[in-house]
């Protein structure tokens, strides 16, 4: 009888299992999916702010309101110095390749949109966010995500109508096309999955890499402009045995404290 | 009828608070303890106290609420769940029938593994046939590893303090059921 039971429920929750997600990818869903986001937000937006809050108490300084807007404004000047940097190196190369050449192309304007940060994903091993922004605003899959004017934070990897998921660059699954600014310009791929820091791998080992140099965006992904920063370099590993050097990366922000993120759109 | 409609509405409710608790736990709790998974925690408890159909049923409103906020495609992490939890009832009805306290940690981190490896087979498919969203690294099974160990010892405590209280988690009473 118990069997029987359990077949029968079995049975049942597997159909029911079945019908919805058909019944989703025929986009009947979209308004109970909706209502429930809405139910659950508060409390997941609640919860990212009280992280924040409590990671903030940790700083364990004496002179609090003070010293942490000295010390936010800080990081800020910091930031955008290290932004203007790699934005004027690359525009110095540009501007000797331009002036070789006879005619150039003026570059577009960058469509940003600007999105609120609601929360974590909830799978728990994925180091994702989600943002109050989709499909409806023209947001897709591969869009690269950035904060202030052009650090590259994540890219996004799913859409709704009304919400986005980004995956961040320091989750385990995040692979960029970067380069570094250096002699050479190294190309390589920068991974997360390392904590609170990124890796660059595949870099050649005959071409130097020095710590401070700054990473950005090759420009050679789709949808990912090149030239957004991504950190600095941190310590550099070259084993005579590995075929490639690695280079250990200081992200240029804080992957835990994000409340605006800006996603760059496509056509 | 209007006790079976209460009854059903304190079931979804308790479900709401279990999976807001799974929010504040995933938001707040540094690395790697934001890897423990509450809601595999409730479910495997309740798959303890010989209650399969009720953690199939509970498995799928668990389920519908994750897929709302998770980056795999939709539906992937609802037949995770319901998978496992088969394959977990089948498992503690037919080999893993002790309920003492190691036992139960074993089964649970066993569980955990199995919930991940069709995760990662649902996900398998879902490249293949859509979009590629999913990327496999060494350090998306570390973070599985810390996921395993953490809830696992989270199971194990909580079912040494519920066991005291709740006399279908306590092995004494087992040949009573």
């Amino acid at each position: 009888m118990r069997k029987s039971n359990l077949q029968k429920t079995t049975m049942l929750v597997g159909g029911i299992i079945i019908f919805l997600v058909f019944f989703n990818y025929l986009g009947g869903l979209n308004f109970g999916k909706k209502t429930l986001r809405q139910i659950f937000v508060p409390f997941i937006r609640q919860s990212g702010d009280f992280s924040i809050k409590i990671k903030d108490d940790y700083e364990f300084f004496q002179n609090k309101e003070q010293f942490f807007n000295a010390y936010r404004s800080a990081q800020l000047s910091l930031q955008k110095k290290d932004e203007n940097e790699a934005k004027l190196k690359l525009l110095e190369e540009e501007n000797a390749e331009l002036k070789k050449q006879l005619n150039f192309k003026e570059k577009t304007k960058q469509n940003i949109l600007i999105t609120k940060v609601i929360g974590n994903n909830l799978e728990g091993t994925e180091k994702t966010i989600i943002i109050d922004r989709g499909e409806n605003e023209g947001i897709k899959a591969g869009n690269s995500a950035i904060v202030e004017d052009g650090v590259l934070v994540g890219k996004v990897v799913k859409t709704d109508k009304d919400i986005s998921i980004i995956r961040l660059l320091s989750d385990n699954q995040s692979k960029v096309a970067a380069t570094i600014i250096n002699r050479e310009k190294s190309l390589g791929v920068v991974e997360g999955g390392y904590g609170l820091s990124v890796r660059m791998n595949f870099i050649p080992r005959n071409e130097t890499v020095q710590i401070g140099d700054l990473v950005v965006t090759s420009g050679l992904e789709k949808d990912t402009p090149r030239g957004l920063l991504i950190g600095k370099v941190a310590a550099v590993e070259n084993e005579a045995y590995q075929p490639f050097q690695q280079a250990i990366l200081t992200p240029s922000v804080d992957y835990s404290r994000f409340v605006y993120i800006g996603i760059i759109l496509t056509q | 009828m209007l006790k079976i409609f209460l009854q059903i509405f304190g079931k979804i409710f308790l479900l709401a608070i279990i999976f807001i608790a799974h929010i504040w736990v995933n938001n707040v709790l540094p690395y790697p303890f934001e890897h423990i998974n509450l809601v595999f925690v409730f479910l495997f408890l309740t798959l303890l106290m010989n209650k399969t159909e009720q953690a199939l049923w509970y498995s799928l409103i668990l389920g519908l609420f994750l897929e709302l906020f998770v980056a795999s495609s939709f539906g992937v992490t609802m037949i995770s769940l319901y998978f496992c939890l088969l394959t977990t009832s089948w498992l503690l009805t037919y080999f893993l029938t002790n309920r003492s306290f190691y036992i139960i940690t074993l089964t649970s981190a066993i569980s955990i593994f199995i919930y991940r490896v069709y995760f990662l087979g649902l996900n398998s498919l879902s490249n293949f046939f859509f979009k590629k969203t999913f990327l496999y690294t060494s350090r998306t099974f570390a973070d599985y590893a810390y996921e395993m160990a953490l809830t696992a010892f989270v199971i194990m405590f909580s079912y040494l303090i519920l066991s005291y209280w709740i006399k279908k988690l306590n092995p004494k009473y087992l040949d009573r059921l």
